[in-house]
């Protein structure tokens, strides 16, 4: 009724502009737009309100963050990760095999595949993109470390050949480092791509990137083809208050978000005659990395009180209202690796106690700093949960949000006292494996880097080493290494395990096809994205 | 008088000379280091050590000032931490959109500021002349941002009048060019004679160019007001009241040109304050000037594109008193 | 004290005369009614609040976001708790911090402005300059660097706001020394042989004092709104201390749903700073010849 009334409103508004005018109707017309009557022409647009800058570079071969949710529709890798089956699946490449120790791989490719300045792709661009990611060194690179050469064995064939057993084509498929570039892009700088340039072959070409705004213009050559249905014109622009992109999506301004507030989120469910609400699991979870060479947090009955503290219930179900659900460990569901068997801890004060008890600590004047993120407020929300429960055990927890350098120079600090007791981390694999949760965070590091739970234990070192050997050859195998030590990382609470995420989507009714593969984090596939 | 000027001109560049000198030790004493943010999240030692060399912070500390100050004699901020672009050029790239918003809010101050401060004086006492002065009280007292919030309250999300925020629509932004002029919108547009466009972006300015003229109005109006009672009680004004001159002729042709200067070098000065606010309501309204561009670049911790806007801030800022210091100094009635 | 006491009565009585001045005092003294109303309730708002154990020592996160409400007369935030409650203990951490602010930029502005008036020459000179290098940023600016850089914290955007905010206060004293150093008294001090500095300590600063508390009141007003402002901006107060710009900042990613939220604390600043400025914009018209009635 209300929104009736305003329309009213808006139409009177224009109406009597309109009249006022007379002979410059158009331009009255334009300047009386309200953001509702801006719908009509941007039916043919996707517009994307995303939560922060859309990307840090718009460089393939060097960007290691937000950027690959623009990237990955206008670039293309060789394989694509299939997480409803765990497949790897083709995409540029149609078909691989490799020797028996994981050590030489043969891709055949698509012989129909067009970069967006009309050149066709061939092996040697496959070659000279995965050689200049290697050369640059930058960003994920590090994925080619085992490849030692890359060369084209036919016009539309590449042999990669490993210096120990890799599994080339989930590497393939991940969303960093591994997209194929014409080889005039490939001369470029970094400065290039990010005035708007591009050598993709994916179903869009950049058309235009402001710092906050990418505007993606359908590849009119695009090997599958276009639909009426589809769109050819996407803009994915960066919008940080939540409830700004909500009021995008109720004026039917923009057509897809995600990451907002739990209350935008349940002001949208209701409106089910313009938007939907979708939620999609991923593979990035919390973790708490307690501090394991200082007191207290080096006593293993401490950290056991620790995670007997944490309000796991309340923030899935109260700050998250839904968006996480509670960790097994430190694979998240739906990756190999994940068990569902793995012990989860409740929150239960009394058996915090027995544990804080048992570890003979004193709670006297006992004060822990916990450093994290800024900006989110779940993440201040559950630490405010925390700190009143820790306060009800008689310690007294320290919220410290400050930005990641910041986090990560105090947790690298030569002096181990200057260190924070607690560190929140976010985590994700670059691609679908564990295999970094356990190389990052758990393995021993000469200098430490990013295992800043500062965890060096031999037995877990042995078994992580291991699975890394044989992943490629023998999955079962890795698998139950991982799982091995993730049941003694519980076992011991190495780490607090509080939840994985998962993302929430506002959809507006306009549009179907939105889907976000966890292996492809905040990346959405707009060439599958159509008008209802 | 031209002595004077020159004088002036020296001692704002010693200023300016140590106000680059501050900024630098802030940025030296950073407490977390700039290159971890240079090389990315997931930086190895090798990419950390590579970023510490192009980031010149591998060299000494006076070293790194000598080189701090060539940079900044050739107009060089830096680069951004953040995007890697120089801070130079994004700022040129913001400061038109926050320029035209502080003017346009400082010509809105003066249509509505002087009249207010010309009628509170005439009807002095009166309930409008308290009101008045509650007003401008009250609009240096409100917090800016929680201004913004309020005013998006009303009119995008109650009435749904007026836009949310940015400086023009989605679908203008993709469809049509933008005129790139001086690049301030509204003037391009004008100038481009692109209406429609200018409509729209017409539209995107008010509620953010309200809410930053709360204050220059408060405080011309006032300035208007004071200014007047003053001469209005010289004797020229109380002698030509009494030979009848007309009361409208007399305030205008004796009394208010004669506050101009003291008004205007008011409202210069209080363009630093304004500048100010700015910063903190550009981000409410996505604005996309230099103060989006600062509480970005906060978050973010990105030092380089903070100084770059104090060291910018501060040069504006020294203008701005060194030209009201003129406009004091080119009065006639002030000897020096 | 006693000479600038003396001085200011003339001007009190012929205000008082005036009506015009009589009909301004009375919003001025309704701003001091409700400004010590403030006071009292932040000194006393441990005690009085109606939920004291929901500013840090605990939360409801079940009964989050309830609307205003007899139970709840400003409502409850994200968890679960009472926001007047918060809101009137903000005032204790907004006062406190305000005063604490305007101390420590007391403290180092003072000394200096004496310095610089009474010793003159060259002293003068460059601790002048000094000042006008500090005031030459844009108000704000400077202490949103510092805090932005050195890492955000209460005490941190305590000592930003100080360090943009001493320069007023030497700029202020140091007028006032010199002409208090042309007094008989002083001159008398200099005469007999006594130390510059205690000629300073002793005579010059105690005897340009009153304008100065005068000032520092007046400006409590600005510098809470700068302390909300770096909270707002994330370069403040740390959760769960209720300050309230931090209210504000946190509210704003559940407004205009939760309005509560974010209303009431920035109703409460805007009260607190208006008392502070109309009551020294009442001050200064009483100690400014020049806008007085002839």
């Amino acid at each position: 009724m209300k929104k009736q009334i305003c329309a009213l409103l808006v139409a009177a508004l224009t109406a009597a502009l309109l009249t006022g005018c007379g002979g410059k109707k158009e331009e009255a017309e334009g300047a009386t737009q309200t953001p509702q009557a801006a719908g009509g022409s941007s039916q043919d647009v996707l517009y994307h309100s995303y939560a922060s800058q859309p990307y840090v570079t718009l460089d393939p071969r060097v960007e290691y963050s937000n950027g690959v949710m623009v990237l990955h529709n206008v670039y293309e890798t060789l394989t694509h990760y299939n997480d409803q089956t765990g497949n790897v699946e083709p995409l540029l490449a149609t078909e691989w095999s490799s020797n028996e120790e994981g050590t030489e791989w043969t891709f055949k490719l698509r012989e129909d595949v067009k970069f967006h300045d009309g050149t066709s792709m061939t092996a040697a661009n496959v070659v000279n993109s995965i050689n200049k990611v290697k050369e640059l060194g930058q960003g994920a690179a590090y994925l080619w470390d085992s490849v030692t050469s890359i060369e084209a064995t036919g016009d539309y064939e590449v042999k990669f050949t490993c210096s120990y057993g890799s599994p080339i084509d989930l590497i393939s498929s991940a969303c960093y480092a591994g997209y194929i570039v014409s080889d005039a892009a490939l001369d470029q700088t970094t400065e290039w791509f990010n005035q708007g340039n591009d050598g993709g072959t994916g179903p869009y070409a950049i058309a235009q990137a402001t710092g906050d705004t990418v505007v993606l213009k359908g590849f009119e050559d695009y090997r599958d083809g276009w639909q009426d249905n589809q769109y050819k014109n996407v803009i994915i622009k960066e919008t940080p208050e939540s409830s700004a992109r909500r009021q995008l999506l109720e004026t039917g301004e923009a057509q897809i978000t995600s990451m907002l507030s739990s209350t935008d989120v349940s002001a949208l469910k209701s409106q089910t005659d313009k938007v939907s609400t979708q939620t999609f699991p991923t593979y990035t979870n919390l973790l708490i990395l307690p501090n394991h060479e200082k007191e207290p947090t080096n006593n293993a009955d401490f950290r056991r009180a620790l995670a007997y503290s944490f309000p796991y219930e309340e923030t899935i179900e109260n700050v998250l209202e839904g968006n996480g659900v509670q960790s097994h460990g430190i694979v998240t569901a739906g990756l190999w690796g994940h068990d569902e068997s793995l012990m989860q801890y409740t929150t239960d004060l009394d058996k915090a106690q027995e544990y804080l008890d048992k570890s003979g600590i004193s709670t006297e004047g006992l004060k822990l700093t916990i450093t994290y993120a800024t900006g989110l407020d779940e993440y201040n929300n559950w630490a405010q949960l925390w700190q009143v429960n820790l306060k009800k055990l008689g310690i007294d927890l320290e919220l410290q949000p400050m930005e990641w350098d910041s986090q990560w120079d105090k947790a690298k600090a030569t002096d181990p006292n200057e260190r924070q007791d607690l560190l929140v981390s976010m985590w994700w694999p670059d691609y679908a494996s564990p295999e970094s949760w356990f190389t990052s965070m758990v393995r021993s590091e000469d200098t430490i880097n990013f295992n800043l739970g500062y965890i060096y234990n031999a037995e877990y070192d042995a078994l992580i080493n291991d699975a890394i050997q044989v992943t490629a050859t023998n999955r079962d195998q890795a698998e139950s290494n991982y799982i091995e030590v993730q049941k003694q990382m519980v076992e011991n609470s190495d780490f607090i395990f509080p939840y994985d995420k998962i993302d929430t989507f506002i959809i507006s009714n306009q549009v179907e096809g939105v889907y976000e593969n966890p292996a492809y984090a905040s990346c959405i596939n707009y060439y599958h994205v159509t008008k209802k | 008088m031209g002595k004077y000027i020159l004088k002036r001109l020296l001692s704002s560049i010693v200023v300016l000379l140590g106000v680059v000198t501050i900024t630098f030790v802030i940025a030296r004493v950073v407490p977390s280091d700039p290159a971890a943010k240079w090389a990315g999240n997931r930086a190895t030692q090798e990419q950390l050590a590579q970023a510490r060399e192009e980031l010149g912070l591998n060299k000494s500390l006076p070293e790194q000032y000598v080189n701090y100050i060539g940079q900044l004699l050739k107009g060089d901020l830096g680069k951004s931490l953040n995007s890697k672009q120089p801070v130079t050029t994004e700022l040129k790239q913001y400061v038109p959109a926050t320029l035209e918003l502080v003017l346009l809010a400082f010509l809105l101050a003066i249509i509505i500021g002087i009249p207010l401060g010309i009628y509170s004086a005439k009807k002095k006492d009166r309930m409008l002349d308290h009101a008045s002065r509650f007003f401008s009280i009250g609009a240096v007292s409100l917090p800016t941002f929680w201004v913004a919030l309020f005013l998006q309250l009303i009119f995008y999300k109650s009435l749904n009048l007026l836009p949310l925020g940015g400086d023009l629509s989605v679908t203008a932004t993709i469809f049509e060019e933008r005129p790139q002029i001086t690049g301030m919108l509204l003037f391009d547009c004008i100038l481009t004679g692109k209406w429609q466009m200018f409509g729209d972006g017409f539209l995107h300015i008010i509620l953010p160019c309200i809410t930053i003229a709360l204050y220059p109005i408060g405080l011309v109006s006032r300035m208007t007001r004071s200014a007047l009672l003053e001469i209005l009680n010289e004797d020229y004004i109380t002698a030509g009241r009494s030979y009848g001159i007309r009361e409208f002729k007399m305030l205008w042709k004796y009394a208010l040109k004669n506050s101009l200067g003291a008004t205007a070098t008011d409202v210069a000065l209080s363009m630093g304050y304004t500048l100010t606010n700015t910063f903190l309501v550009e981000a409410i309204f996505s604005w996309p000037g230099i103060g989006s561009y600062i509480s970005k670049a906060i978050t973010s911790l990105d030092y380089p594109a903070i100084i770059g806007v104090t060291i910018f801030g501060s040069v504006c800022y020294i203008i701005l008193n060194l030209l009201a210091d003129i406009i004091i100094a080119s009065d006639p009635r002030v000897r020096l | 004290m006693k000479n600038w006491m003396d001085s200011l009565k003339p001007k009190l009585r012929s205000m008082q005369e005036s009506f015009y001045l009589l009909a301004r005092n009375r919003l001025s003294l309704f701003a001091l009614i409700l400004l010590c109303v403030i006071v009292i309730l932040a000194l006393l708002a441990p005690w009085i609040v109606p939920y004291p154990q929901d500013i840090a020592d605990e939360a409801h996160i079940a009964d989050k976001f309830l609307a205003p409400s007899g139970a709840h007369w400003f409502g409850t935030d994200e968890l679960g708790r009472d926001v007047f409650s918060r809101v009137v203990y903000g005032g204790r951490v907004s006062l406190s911090t305000a005063i604490l602010t305007v101390g420590i930029s007391l403290l180092i502005g003072v000394p200096l402005g004496a310095i610089a008036g009474t010793i003159g020459g060259r002293v003068d000179n460059v601790i002048m300059r000094i000042t006008d290098i500090f005031l030459s940023f844009p108000p704000l600016l400077l202490a949103i660097s510092l805090v932005a850089i050195l890492g955000s914290s209460l005490t941190n955007a305590i000592l930003a706001i100080a360090i943009s905010w001493w320069p007023w206060y030497t700029r202020l004293v140091r007028g006032q020394a010199i002409s208090i150093k042309e007094r008989k008294f002083v001159q008398a001090a200099e005469t007999i042989g006594t130390g510059k500095l205690k000629i300073i300590f002793r005579h010059i600063v105690p005897n340009c004092i009153s304008p100065v508390i005068v000032q520092a009141s007046m400006d409590m007003g600005g510098v809470i709104l700068t302390v909300a402002s770096l909270s707002f901006l994330g370069l403040g107060a740390k959760a769960p201390t209720p300050e309230w710009g931090l209210m504000i900042s946190t509210g704003r990613t559940y407004f205009p749903d939760m309005w509560w939220c974010c209303i009431f604390p920035g109703l409460a600043i805007f009260i607190t700073v208006l008392c502070f400025n109309l009551l020294g914009d009442a001050a200064r018209e009483i100690l400014d010849p020049k806008t007085r009635k002839r």
